[in-house]
Formats: structure tokens, C-alpha cells, sequence
């Protein structure tokens, strides 16, 4: 069924987009929300029309017919549906945090950038995702700049990463091109998994591009670093979109080629390792390596941003170890986990972005005691880290634990002890940005904090109902999973609203939840009855009266967020968790040294001859090779 | 057809004219170059439409090889079209910037332009020769007319080695004469295979001397960056966007009809393999070139090299030699042009009005004026190749031809992607910086009427170009089946119906 | 360092050239033995566009080509479109001159002495006889208006030396731009009355006549003003620059 409606939601956003350059900035956050309602209707109203697709031809030589377009994919539209609602609270969350004081010019750009990411999730040919791929790439390259020098360094960074991506998507799609003649995905999955039994090196060296795009977008080990740089120096109400939804387009990628290439292509294809293809194995290794890396740094880290955008890296590595188990658990474990992780990162993100919007400060030994001040905000993160540390009954435990299973399923150790160590850290970094930023003692300067507006409170809230009811009725997002794996031809999970069958044990989300309600009642009643406090200022309990001012230092000094996990740093002090990021620097700054190599080159009157030389030299020594 | 020469005679009629009208009134004069241009355009426009397929025009009566020959096909039909503009976009800035030059300028530069058309529909060797010649001579002048210290440098940093370059063309062209006995490139073609190898190695070489130095390829370019710098920017925009474009048809032309015969694939000349050595050496400059940008501050050197880097792309999918690759040179040769054009007039602009030309000193100019940041951004986007912009589709094809050419292919294919990456970074650093925040104020940049219209045409173009390639695909997709024929090409079988004709 | 460079040069070129000429494999090479495959053949023999004649003698009327200099019949006629390019090459540089050349202090230059000042008047009178000579008969004898114009700017050089006033660039300019504006022109016309650029549209007289091939002869004529203008103004140009840093 031709329709025009999958062309609406790609082009419609970004001519919006474009038209409001012209509108004032508060008009253009407006647009953008209500662009994000209509999106959101619909998204829901081309549910389940399978047969859904825009498909044009453009005249273009050196390919006979070339059709590119769009068409409605399952998979495509379980990513359209849960990024659509989360961008939908994201926008929200903007119209408020974009006042006066705080206000950028990025709601055109962003309105753009949707529009091309809904072009990815329905993309129906290589040409046409690789179209909107690019311009979601410079797009955000310049949101995330949006104008300062030191977040366009950061944005620069990811963008290079995934420049370098892009264009190794381009040469596998003309490498695969080259056998099937047309940019199908489908044909080209479908060639791939031929090719794997034919000349297995050159589909290992296609699968290889197309993973390089997709690991530097969702920044997997080695380019775990981007996340830190860019989700940290972005705006910071475009940091939960940034962290929530970019991060997976590699995931979706992944889940769009090169998955199903491995499953397509018959069993002695590849070597197997315990089960699992042996370049999906591989990529098992370095998805638990980076979510190892990523929860090292972000306990390392103390601005509240960078810390989570490690977490974020974290969480990646979780969802590609799912991935990378190559078991349909594996596949449903890592599309719940992505779903659940696009919204917890997102309301942590978002509540951040409340409390800077604030207090201004992103350094988290600056901060304490908001909770009293902002408890929205507080809930919200509670939630978020309750949930981001897979505790039950929230959403992220519910995906964690099917991550898990899916491992223990192919009894993959190296991952499983990774992931486990890395779960086991979140709880020291998750734990840490709550007690620094909430709890403990409000500073005097913050006492006249107040709760944030409307709209930010509504977006808030919403994210809390999308945290919990996954967590305690895992069925809602399941079920949908369930047909996306269908479609794929993949075995569908055991589920029900509230049950789900994993590989060693079942759990059910209604007991958990209904046990820990028990257990907070508890505790709260605990609470009330317990004993009367004493307020103690911080600081006279810690410097006995003294004032740390006379020695030259200040108070955040003494702050408990302060250098909190210093002796874990110690003990990581001999693992080179810098290197890559000082290898890509020094890589840089000898291309700019070279640069100036060539460029003296060219200097000087004397050069000419010594240069045509060289290049009859040059080129009968290239035409004799 | 006949009319063609127009596009030669037009404007040396009114350069010659010029002394004359620009003593008795020096401002009408101006204009009146500017409406040649136009007219040039509008006439390089008629002649593209009503082209259908490779015809030769002869000149003084005399039918080929006898005589000098103008072919007009496809390829020089779009390439003349685009040169005509550009080079009237460029002098339309500058003498709307309300910089004065003597009238002496605008003489000079419909002295290039004419001699642009007649590098490209010239069917005869040595003519092109005189041809380069007027170009060269024209541009020395041209970039001394820069007002900055690097000017004279520059111009005779182009002189020497182009002076040179031109002695090597014209051994060439003398044992071409001695060996085949005659001039006309058509008939060089048909017969060029049965030279012997070594000389037709030779020949090779001596004429793509002087071609490549033009096309800027490294390392025969160390003209680049001092002219271009040292030129007013209206001049290096025709320098990037007109010249080297003219350049690569000329290797284009030579390498695939004169040197391999139209037979398309690698070009051989003898058992020479000089498809390969341009290959590499294409590789090697947009290495180079991107590499020497990255580390540019000065706006107009970094476009420069650019440039370098971009003709590179080119050289590497002319040498190939398929349809495919073919296309996408000529492709990716003419978004350049214009994105190139719309770079240089912006910056050219933006230096000239703030008197800053190095990118760092740029800082929030876009704050101020945001619609230059635009015009610099998408004019990068349609440089780097970024899809919905014009420079995409020519990649595309080109990258497209060279991976699937094994392991060599891939290899080169990965190390121009590998430069794209740098071209993105300091073009997005360029962009960027405009629009940051910077803490001292920066004055307001203000343009007139006729930059708006240029810039806004040429943003129009770029777009219309990556949203639709059908706009010139009709076009560009014909010239390939010109160029590479089974038995002989498109081009050569027009001269040779006149020289069937002539005999008696 | 850079003379090694054009040694290097040198030694490639001739180790090419070496290699190029005494090549032993099969294929044509830079000088066959025959030389009748040369399109100069036809430019002897008048026999581009007809059959050769049996014999080419003086005052034959049907010829293709009027002009009893070979050469010449080449350079302006067979070949006349690079002509015009050389002339605009010229021109070019006479503008570039007028473009680059900046006004700036000079030495005072000295006075002409008088074996100068006596003598110049006599031999520019011959001077410009001769040049007119050559560029006049160029179809008929070896010359033409290349060197004739320069004979005759030699004569402006000599006069400007010796009368030392100002040289006024206008007249040249003036005289440079009708001349260069004929050339297109009678190329012009040749388009519009036979269908091709610079076309012969006057025919070609008798060969060996002074009036005879005409397109030669106007061409030549104009190309002979042209040079000696433009050489003139160049002078010109230098001149007034000293004028210039005079005051």
C-alpha cells in the first residue's frame, strides 16, 4: 500500500524544522512539541500495516533503476513507537527548560533530526538510510555544538567517529550492490548470508564495515569515548535525547543487518564458540569490555553528566552482549533492554538537566541535599538509578535479568562475569550521583531552590510511568517484541503481562513489585516511628570549628562527594583507561604536523622543479607497480 | 551548432574592444563585460540545449585535420555551461563588491573565459595549446591584481613552473606531429595505438604535464596555494571552480579518447599501465590535499587545498575509465565548481569586509550575521559530500567504482574516505567557529543585492543538484557512451565523418 | 639544490627522449621514413579542400590559397584560428603590463644626446618603410605582421627614446583595439557569409600578385598594426610609470 503517511513523518518534522528558522525561539519549542504529538498519533495510527511503503525513483546514471524508499518493518516501528514517546516527554521537558536564561537556538535542528531518525527506523533501502543516517549525523554534530567552543570539540569528536562510520557504510553498500544490483536490504541481508558459505572473507569484510558504522554510533569499545565528551557537553536538555535515542541507531543497525545475516547464513558458515558464530562471539568479548570500561569511568567520573553518559556506555555493552548471544532470549533481552534504557537514561538525564536548570552546577561535590527541595526531580532519579542498577520492581531489572539468562543460555563466561562486574559497579556510581546530588546537606546558597515548572514536571512524570510499568508488567513491552521477533522469523519469548520465562527460572514482575511496596512501606513506616535527628552543618562537623577558608580552601573540599571513590581509583590506577582517547590525539596531531609537512611543501620558489620531478617520477613509478 | 565560436569570438571582440570603450567611458565598460558574460552564459546555455550528440564545427573552411575543429558534445557542452557561469557569478561579485579594478580586470578575464571555452571546444592539440597559453597568461596577471602581499609571489609561483609545463606540452605536441602527422585529437585517437609504446609514454607524459599541473594535482601543483591566496577571491573562485574544471575535461579528454583510444578501462598507453600511475597519484593528492587543508588557518589556502584534495577524487575516477566512474567525476568536477563558488564569494566576502583571513579570527561572525554561517555550511556540506547536497552524488558514483576494483580499489577507496573524514573536520571547524560565541563583538557583516542573488542561485543549485540528480542526469548519463565506444567514440566518429567527407 | 633539480630534469627527458626515439618495437615512430601521411603535404600542394594541380606556378587564379608564401597560407589561413590566439596572447600581456605595472619613483632618465636626436627621425622613416614592407607582403615573402609590427614598435622606441616627452598610450590603445576588433570581425563575417569563422569570404587572386589572398593580406595587415600598437603601448605603459614617480 503506497501511502504518504511514512514520508510525512520524515519530511514533515524537518520542514517544520526549516520553517521555524524563521519563527522566535519560544515559538519554535512549541512547534516542536506539538510537532512530537502529532508524530506520536501517527505512529500509532500505521501500527501493524504491514505492507506500508513509500518507494520513488530517482534518475541517476550509473544505477539502471534506482528506487529508494521507505516501508513499514516491525522492528523498525517497535524503535519508531518507544523513541517517538520518549521524544515526545524529551520535547515536553524543552518547552519548559528553554526559557529566557536558558534557552538555545537547537529546536530547528532537533526537529530535523527526528525527521531523520524516523527516516532510519523505516528505512527501506541502503541508499535512503544511508541518507538519513548522514544528515542525522551533522545535524546533531551541530545541536550538540550549538555554538561554544569547547562542546563543539566534543561534538567534532563524534562526529569524526562517525564520519569514519558512515563512510564504511558506504562502501558496503556498494560492495554489496556490486552482486545483488539494487540497495535492498533485504537482498542484501539475503546475499550476505549466501556469501558467508561462498567467499566468507568478503562478507566477513562487508559485516565488518557495516559494524564499524554501527559500533562508532553506538559507541562501542574503541569508540566508547564519545559518549563522555559529546552526552556531557551537549545542551543539556539534548543530552537525554542524545543518551536516550542516538545511542541506539547502532543498535537498531545491528538488529538490522547484521543479526539476522548471522542467523540467516547455515551453522558451519562461521566457527562457533559455545554456540555462537565466531564474529558474534567476538563482538559478545567487546561489548562486555565496553560495558566493564564504561563503569570504571563513570565511578571515576564526578560531573553528574559524564557520569551518566559512561553508565550509558555501560548499558550499551550490555544490550550488544545480549546481542552478540545470538539466541532469540538474546535478541529480546537487548530490544527490552534498549527500550527501557531509552527512557530510565532518559529521566536521569532529564532530572539532571532539571537540577542544573536550577542550580547551575554540574560538578556533583557542588551539590547535595536537593531532595528536599526538588522532589519531583529526586523521585524521578530515584526511579531512574533504581531502575538503571536493575533493582526490582523497575524496568531495568526485568531486561537485565533477561540479559542474564540469554548468557547463561550459551554459558558465555568471559561476559557474563564482565556484565556482572559491571552491574555490580553501577550500584557504586548510581548510588554515588544520588547521595551527592539529593541527599545529604543543602548547601546555603541552593536553599531557595525551587521545584521545577509544569512542563518539565509533566515530562518527569511521564518517564516515572514508563519506568515502572515495564518493570512490573513486562508483558507491555514485550508482547511487541515478541512480534518484531516474529517477523524476523526468530523463536518469540515466553511472556505473559506479568510473567516471563528465562532460561534457568521465571520471574514475575506483579510479586516483585507487590514485595517491594511491602518493603518500602516498611522501612517508611520505620522511618516515621524511628528517633528524632540532629542537624549537624556539614562542615562544623568536619573541620571542628575551624574555618577552611584560612588555608586557602574551599568548601567543596570537604564535600563527602568529593574524590568519593578515590581508593577504587587506586586500584585501577595500573589499567590504561585513557589510551585510546590519547592514541586518536596524538593520531590528530600528527596529521595536523604532516599537514604542515606538506603544506611547506609547497613553499618557496625553488620547489617547482624538484616537483615536476618527483611527479614523473612518481608516476612512471606507479604506472611500472 | 556553428554559432559555438561565438563563445570564443564574443568575448575577445569585446576584450579587444575594451581599451578602446574603457578611455572614453571606464565605467560603461564594466558593464559592458559583464553583459558579455552574460551573454556567454546564456549562449553556452542554448548551445548545452540544443546539443544531441558530438558535432564538429570547422573554422576557416577548412575541414579536419586540415583545418581547426570545434566539437561540441555532451561533456563540453555541460562543462562550458558551468565554467560560463561561474565565471560570471565571480566577476559579477567583484564588481558588485565596489573593490574598483582598472578595466584592465574585466579584459583580462573575458580573455579567460574565452580561453576556457577554447580549451574546451577545441578539436585540435596545438590550438589548445594557445589556448592554455592566453589562460596562463590571463591568470598571471589576474593574480598579481591581489591586493595582498602574497600576489606578485603567487603569480610567479604560477608562471615558472606553468611556463615550463608548457615547454613539455609542446615536445610533446611536436613528436605527436613528427610521428602521426597530424594535430587534430580525433585523429590523434584513432591512431594513437599504433605509436610505439615508449614514445607513446613519452608523449603521454610531456602533454600531462602541463594538463595536471593545471588540474592541481600533487605534486605538480605547488602553485596552489600561493595563488589562490594571493588572488582576489573572485579570481581563485574561477581558479578552483573554472580552471581546474576546464583542467580535468582536458585530462578527461586526452586520457580516455587520445590515450587509450575510447576503449574505456585503465588507460594504456603502449604497455604502460598510465591509468594505474594516475590512480595512485590521484589517491596520493587527495591524501595530500586534505591532510595540507587540515592544517590550514588561512581560509583561502584551506579552500585551496580543498580543492587539491577534490580534484584528486577526480583524477582517481577519470583514470578508471568506466562509465560509472566517469560519470561520477563529472559529476563530483561540477557540484565542486559550485560549491567551490559559493565557499570562496562568502569567504572572499567576509575577508574583505572584516579584513580577517584566517578561520580563528572568525569567531561569531555567524552570531551576527547567521545567513553567511549558512551559506559557508552548505557550501561545505556540497564539498564533503554529505547526501541531499549536490557533492554526494558524484561520490557516491565514484566510491562506488573504485571499491569494487579488489583489493588495490579497496585500499584506495579506504584511504579517500579516510581524507573525507579530515575534509568533514575543518570544514565543520571553519563553520563552527563562525557561529561560536566569541567574547570580543564582531561588526555586523553586511552584503548587497548582488552577493544575495549569487549566493542564493548557487544554494539553489547545490540543494537542487543532491535532491534531485535527475536535474543533469539526462545530461551527464550520455557523455560516458560519448566518450567510450565499442569500435571508436562518439567524439571521434563526428570528426571523422568530416574527414570522410573531405576526402575527394 | 635546484640546479640538481634541473639536472634531474634534464637527465629524465633525455634518458626518455633517448629511449623514446630508438625505440626497436614495432609501431610507428617519431620520424617515418615517409613523411607524405603529414597534413603539411596538403598545405604544399594547396590540396586540402580539391585535388592537388599538377603544377603550382605564379598567377594561377583556381587555387584553394592565394598565398605564394606556404608559411604564411598556414599561419593565417589553413591555421588562422591559433593566430588569432597569438594576438590575444600578446594582447593579454600588454594588459597584464597595464594591470600590475604600480606607479613608483624613479631615476631621472638622461637626456638624449644628439647624434641620437639627429639621427632617430631618418631611421624610423626607414623603420617603418621596412615594416610596413614585411607585413604587407607577407603572403608573398618571408615575414609577415608579427615581425613587421615589431619593426615598427622598435621605430616607436627609438623615437620615444630620442624625443623624450611623454608617450600618450592612448593612441595605441585606440589603434590596438580597432585592429583587434577588425580581426574578430572579418572572422565574424567569414561566419556569417560562408558559414564558418574566419572563413576566406574575398577569394583567393592570383597567386604571387601582391594583390592576391586577400584574407592573408587584411589579416596580416591588421595583426602588422595590432603588434606594432601593442608593443608601443607596453613602452607606452613603462614610460608613463617614470612619468608617474615624477611628480
Amino acid at each position: 500500500m503506497m501511502d504518504f503517511i511514512l514520508p510525512a513523518i520524515v519530511i514533515g518534522p524537518v520542514l517544520i524544522g526549516l520553517l521555524s528558522f524563521l519563527f522566535p525561539r519560544k515559538m519554535q519549542w512549541i512547534l516542536f512539541f506539538l510537532t512530537n504529538i502529532v508524530l506520536l498519533g501517527a505512529v500509532f495510527y500505521i501500527r501493524d500495516r504491514q505492507n506500508l511503503f513509500f518507494l520513488f525513483e530517482l534518475s541517476y546514471f550509473p544505477v539502471n533503476k534506482l528506487t529508494m524508499g521507505m516501508a513499514y518493518s516491525q522492528l523498525g516501528w517497535f524503535f519508531l513507537a518507544i523513541s517517538t514517546v520518549a521524544t515526545l516527554l524529551f520535547s515536553a521537558f524543552s518547552v519548559g527548560f528553554n526559557d529566557k536564561k536558558h534557552a538555545t537556538a537547537i529546536a530547528p535542528l532537533w526537529l530535523i533530526l527526528v525527521g531523520a531518525s524516523n527516516g532510519i527506523f523505516m528505512a527501506h533501502d541502503w541508499l535512503w538510510f544511508f541518507i538519513v543516517w548522514e544528515s542525522m549525523s551533522w545535524t546533531s554534530l551541530l545541536i550538540i555544538g550549538h555554538g561554544r567552543n569547547k562542546s563543539f570539540k566534543a561534538g567534532i569528536f563524534y562526529y569524526l567517529l562517525s564520519l569514519a562510520g558512515t563512510f564504511a557504510l558506504l562502501m558496503s553498500i556498494w560492495l554489496i550492490f556490486r552482486h545483488t544490483g539494487n540497495f535492498e536490504i533485504g537482498s542484501g541481508i539475503l546475499f550476505l548470508a549466501q556469501a558467508s558459505v561462498r567467499a566468507p572473507f568478503y562478507a566477513l569484510v562487508v559485516l565488518a564495515l557495516f559494524t564499524l558504522a554501527f559500533f562508532t554510533k553506538s559507541a562501542l569499545f574503541p569508540f566508547h569515548m564519545w559518549p563522555s565528551l559529546a552526552h556531557a557537553e551537549a545542551p543539556d536538555d539534548f543530552s537525554a535525547y542524545l543518551s536516550g535515542i542516538m545511542i541506539k541507531y547502532g543498535i537498531f543497525g545491528l538488529l538490522l543487518v547484521v543479526i539476522p545475516v548471522f542467523a540467516a547464513s547455515p551453522l558451519h558458515a562461521f566457527k562457533a564458540v559455545s554456540g555462537v558464530p565466531l564474529p558474534l562471539y567476538f563482538t559478545g568479548w567487546i561489548s562486555a569490555v565496553t560495558a566493564a570500561w564504561g563503569t570504571i569511568m563513570a565511578i571515576f567520573s564526578s560531573d553528574m553528566k559524564k557520569l551518566m553518559a559512561w553508565s550509558t556506555v555501560a548499558n550499551v555493552g550490555y544490550i550488544g552482549a545480549a546481542l552478540s548471544t545470538g539466541t532469540s532470549l538474546g535478541y529480546a533481552a537487548a530490544l527490552f533492554h534498549t527500550a527501557n534504557h531509552m527512557f530510565f537514561k532518559g529521566a536521569i538525564f532529564a532530572s539532571l538537566a532539571a537540577v542544573k536548570y536550577r542550580t547551575g552546577e554540574r560538578e556533583m561535590h557542588k551539590l547535595g541535599g536537593l531532595a528536599y527541595v526538588m522532589p519531583v526531580t529526586f523521585i524521578t532519579f530515584l526511579l531512574g538509578i533504581i531502575a538503571a542498577a536493575g533493582i526490582p520492581p523497575l524496568s531495568g531489572f526485568a531486561s537485565k535479568w533477561m540479559i542474564f539468562q540469554a548468557l547463561f543460555e550459551r554459558k558465555l563466561v568471559f561476559q557474563s562475569t564482565m556484565i556482572f562486574f559491571a552491574s555490580t559497579g553501577a550500584f557504586l556510581y548510581l548510588f554515588r550521583a544520588l547521595h551527592t546530588v539529593f541527599l545529604g546537606q543543602l548547601p546555603r546558597r541552593f536553599a531557595k531552590v525551587k521545584e521545577v515548572g509544569p512542563f518539565m514536571s509533566f515530562s518527569l512524570i511521564g518517564l516515572m510511568v514508563l519506568m515502572l510499568i515495564p518493570g512490573t508488567a513486562p508483558g507491555t513491552l514485550l508482547k511487541p517484541i515478541n512480534s518484531v521477533l516474529g517477523s524476523m522469523g526468530f523463536e518469540q519469548v515466553k511472556t505473559g503481562w506479568f510473567f516471563v520465562q528465562g532460561s534457568t527460572t521465571a520471574i514475575d514482575g506483579g510479586i516483585t513489585t507487590f514485595a517491594f511496596v511491602l518493603a518500602v512501606a516498611v522501612v517508611f513506616l520505620l522511618f516515621v516511628l524511628g528517633g528524632k535527628k540532629k542537624k549537624v552543618e556539614m562542615l562544623d562537623n568536619y573541620t571542628s570549628g575551624e574555618t577552611p577558608e584560612d588555608w586557602n580552601l574551599t568548601e567543596e573540599r570537604y564535600h563527602y562527594g568529593n574524590k568519593f571513590y578515590q581508593p577504587i581509583e587506586v586500584l585501577f590506577k595500573w589499567v590504561p583507561l585513557g589510551a585510546v582517547e590519547e592514541k586518536y590525539r596524538q593520531f590528530g596531531n600528527s596529521l595536523v604536523r604532516l599537514g604542515n609537512l606538506i603544506h611547506d611543501f609547497f613553499q618557496g620558489h625553488s620547489a617547482w622543479g624538484w616537483q615536476l620531478v618527483a611527479g614523473i617520477a612518481l608516476l612512471i613509478g606507479l604506472g611500472v607497480m | 551548432m556553428n554559432q559555438v565560436i561565438l563563445l570564443i569570438a564574443i568575448p575577445l571582440l569585446v576584450a579587444f574592444s575594451m581599451p578602446l570603450t574603457g578611455k572614453l567611458f571606464p565605467r560603461v565598460s564594466k558593464v559592458i563585460a559583464l553583459l558579455t558574460l552574460l551573454f556567454e552564459a546564456i549562449w553556452a546555455g542554448f548551445i548545452l540545449f540544443n546539443t544531441k550528440g558530438a558535432v564538429s564545427v570547422v573554422i576557416g573552411g577548412w575541414l579536419p585535420p586540415f583545418g581547426i575543429n570545434l566539437v561540441v558534445d555532451h561533456l563540453s557542452g555541460v562543462v562550458a555551461f558551468v565554467v560560463s557561469i561561474v565565471v560570471l557569478f565571480s566577476i559579477f561579485f567583484q564588481l558588485s563588491s565596489g573593490l574598483s579594478k582598472k578595466p584592465n580586470f574585466y579584459m583580462l578575464s573575458l580573455l579567460l573565459v574565452a580561453s576556457l571555452m577554447g580549451i574546451i571546444f577545441t578539436g585540435d592539440l596545438f590550438n589548445l595549446f594557445v589556448f592554455f597559453e592566453i589562460a596562463g597568461i590571463s591568470a598571471y596577471s589576474l593574480i598579481a591584481s591581489g591586493k595582498n602581499s602574497n600576489s606578485s609571489n603567487g603569480a610567479l609561483g604560477y608562471l615558472i613552473p606553468a611556463s615550463v609545463a608548457s615547454v613539455f606540452y609542446l615536445v610533446g605536441i611536436a613528436l605527436i606531429y613528427s610521428t602521426l602527422g597530424t594535430l587534430n585529437i580525433a585523429q590523434i585517437a584513432s591512431s594513437f595505438s599504433s605509436v610505439k609504446p615508449i614514445l607513446a609514454t613519452f608523449i603521454a607524459f610531456s602533454l600531462l604535464t602541463l594538463v595536471l599541473l593545471e588540474f592541481e594535482i600533487v605534486p605538480f601543483n605547488s602553485w596552489v596555494p600561493r595563488a589562490y591566496q594571493g588572488a582576489p577571491s573572485s579570481i581563485s573562485a574561477i581558479f578552483s571552480s573554472g580552471l581546474a574544471l576546464a583542467s580535468g575535461y582536458v585530462m578527461l579528454r586526452l586520457g580516455v579518447i587520445v590515450f587509450n583510444g575510447g576503449q574505456g578501462g585503465f588507460i594504456r598507453t603502449g604497455s604502460f599501465e598510465l591509468g594505474h600511475a594516475l590512480f595512485g597519484i590521484g589517491v596520493i593528492t587527495v591524501i595530500a590535499g586534505e591532510i595540507a587543508a587540515l592544517a590550514q588557518k588561512d581560509v583561502k589556502k584551506m579552500l585551496a587545498f580543498s580543492s587539491v584534495g577534490q580534484m584528486g577524487m577526480v583524477l582517481v575516477a577519470f583514470s578508471i575509465g568506466t562509465h560509472s566512474s566517469i560519470y561520477g567525476g563529472i559529476f563530483a568536477l561540477i557540484s565542486h565548481s559550485f560549491a567551490k563558488l559559493l565557499l570562496f564569494l562568502t569567504a572572499g566576502l567576509i575577508i574583505m569586509k572584516t579584513g580577517k583571513s584566517k578561520y580563528t579570527q572568525w569567531t561569531g561572525i555567524a552570531r551576527c550575521s547567521p545567513l553567511f554561517g549558512v551559506l559557508m555550511l552548505i557550501g561545505s556540506l556540497g564539498v564533503i559530500g554529505i547526501p541531499l547536497f549536490s557533492g554526494f552524488w558524484g561520490k557516491f558514483a565514484i566510491i562506488g567504482s573504485t571499491v569494487v576494483l579488489g583489493k588495490i580499489g579497496f585500499i584506495a577507496t579506504t584511504l579517500i574516505l579516510a581524507a573525507s573524514v579530515v575534509e568533514g573536520f575543518y570544514f565543520f571547524r571553519l563553520v563552527h567557529t563562525m557561529f561560536e560565541t566569541g567574547e570580543e563583538k564582531v561588526p555586523k557583516v553586511k552584503a548587497n543585492f548582488a552577493f544575495w542573488l549569487i549566493s542564493s542561485l548557487l544554494v539553489a543549485v547545490i540543494v537542487a543538484l543532491g535532491l534531485r540528480p535527475g536535474i543533469i542526469d539526462g545530461r551527464l548519463k550520455k557523455i560516458p557512451g560519448e566518450l567510450i565506444g565499442n569500435a571508436e567514440s562518439g567524439y571521434v566518429q563526428a570528426v571523422n565523418k568530416q574527414l570522410k567527407g573531405s576526402k575527394k | 639544490m635546484n640546479k640538481v633539480a634541473a639536472l634531474g630534469v634534464i637527465v629524465i627527458l633525455g634518458i626518455f627522449i633517448q629511449m623514446a626515439l630508438h625505440d626497436s618495437n614495432p609501431g610507428k615512430g617519431a620520424f617515418p621514413e615517409k613523411s607524405s601521411s603529414l597534413v603539411a603535404d596538403s598545405y604544399l600542394t594547396k590540396s586540402v579542400s580539391q585535388k592537388a594541380p599538377a603544377e603550382i606556378s605564379p598567377g594561377d587564379t583556381k587555387l584553394e590559397n592565394g598565398a605564394a608564401n606556404v608559411v604564411t597560407s598556414v599561419v593565417v589561413d589553413y591555421r588562422g584560428f591559433d593566430t588569432l590566439g597569438e594576438v590575444t596572447i600578446l594582447f593579454a600581456v600588454a594588459a597584464g603590463i597595464g594591470l600590475f605595472l604600480k606607479k613608483r619613483p624613479h631615476f631621472k632618465p638622461r637626456q638624449p644626446g644628439t647624434i641620437l636626436k639627429t639621427l632617430v627621425p631618418l631611421a624610423v622613416f626607414f623603420i617603418f618603410i621596412t615594416g610596413s614592407y614585411v607585413f604587407l607582403h607577407g603572403h608573398l615573402t618571408p615575414g609577415g605582421g608579427f615581425p613587421g609590427g615589431a619593426m615598427m614598435a622598435a621605430g616607436v622606441v627609438l623615437l620615444a627614446l630620442s624625443i623624450r616627452k611623454s608617450m600618450r598610450s592612448v593612441f595605441f590603445k585606440i589603434l590596438e583595439s580597432l585592429a583587434g576588433i577588425s580581426f574578430v570581425a572579418i572572422g565574424l563575417i567569414g561566419l556569417y557569409t560562408k558559414g564558418s569563422f574566419l572563413q576566406n569570404f574575398l577569394g583567393a587572386g592570383a597567386l604571387g600578385n601582391l594583390y592576391s589572398a586577400w584574407l592573408v593580406m587584411i589579416l596580416y595587415f591588421i595583426i602588422g598594426i595590432k603588434v606594432a600598437a601593442e608593443l608601443s603601448s607596453v613602452i607606452a605603459d613603462f614610460d608613463q610609470m617614470e612619468e608617474g614617480g615624477k611628480q
